[in-house]
């Protein structure tokens, strides 16, 4: 695949993931879980799957531009600080576990510590925004929910990468 | 197998640690805990007003945040958000709080209230 038709599709998938973070706002799962920055992690689904059809520094620089577009279109810096940490330590763990998918984790597994470590680094990013410790007492519940939305996020993706290999799309990528 | 989750072994380790880390939180935020507790009302980072609870005072506090006017409610030995003039109100919905740890915040106004075990003024409980 040349570069044009890369960057081509580097930029569709940032705009899918802005939509879904930007679609996901309208599900009120706050009312679940009462807890500020809750949510479904659609577009981590992007970010996991960029990663695996395209190249790392790819998908680093999807979940970047997304973030960013996504602080501007509805947001704030405290949130986009808040999606930066949180989003880049869930990338880079998604990069480590991916490389033993299939053996040792599934998707759903995978999704699952993704989220959980996109928590862990928003819990960091509110304890400095907010200079204070007591953000921490949120981290339980929020490390709980990341199982089921982690279950979600997976499901989606092991659907998803079935059809796009049955596309071919990876041959065109890889070969 | 069609319909079953491929669930591999290491995605139960995961799901152990994710538990076991909340767990752990949850413990030591607990074991935090001590009888007197004070309600702290932050604004901005720094502290806005202090209330020994566990009486049966009761009082309405209003104060003016980034995105508008915010009131707080304090009971007895809890307090909560009444109404936040902000976009999400999930300081409102997280309801009473009243274990030491426990907080509420209301992100775009800034404003977080929160319950701890030590008051800031550095006097004893007792001596109070």
């Amino acid at each position: 695949m040349n570069k044009t038709k890369r960057i081509a599709l580097c930029g569709m998938l940032t705009a899918l993931a802005l939509a879904l973070s930007l679609a996901e706002r309208m599900i009120p799962l706050e009312w679940i879980v009462p807890i500020p920055g809750v949510k479904l992690g659609l577009a981590n689904v992007v970010t996991m799957f960029a990663l695996l059809f395209l190249k790392p520094k790819e998908a680093y620089a999807i979940l970047f531009c997304r973030v960013v577009l996504a602080a501007l279109f509805a947001g704030s810096v405290t949130q986009l600080l808040f999606s930066l940490t949180g989003g880049m330590l869930a990338l880079t763990t998604t990069w480590v576990l991916l490389h033993k998918q299939g053996t040792w984790f599934s998707f759903y597994g995978i999704s699952a510590a993704s989220a959980a470590m996109h928590n862990i680094g928003q819990v960091l990013a509110a304890m400095f925004v907010m200079q204070s410790v007591d953000v921490i007492a949120y981290l339980p519940l929020l490390l709980v929910s990341a199982i089921p939305m982690g279950f979600v996020t997976g499901a989606i993706l092991d659907v998803m990468q079935k059809h796009m290999r049955h596309f071919n799309l990876t041959g065109h990528l890889n070969g | 197998m069609k319909n079953k989750i491929p669930l591999k072994l290491g995605d139960f380790a995961l799901f152990a640690v994710i538990i076991a880390l909340a767990c752990g939180v949850w413990i030591r935020l607990a074991l935090m805990q001590t009888e007197q507790t004070y309600g702290e009302i932050v604004v901005d980072g720094t502290l806005y007003r202090e209330i020994k609870l566990g009486g049966t005072e009761q009082e309405t506090i209003t104060l003016e945040g980034r995105t508008g006017e915010v009131t707080i409610e304090i009971d007895g030995d809890r307090m909560r958000f009444v109404s936040s003039q902000c976009p999400d109100h999930t300081c409102e919905r997280t309801g009473w709080i009243s274990r030491v740890g426990q907080s509420a915040v209301c992100l775009p106004n800034r404003v977080m209230i929160k319950i701890t075990g030590i008051n800031q003024d550095g006097v004893d409980a007792v001596a109070q």
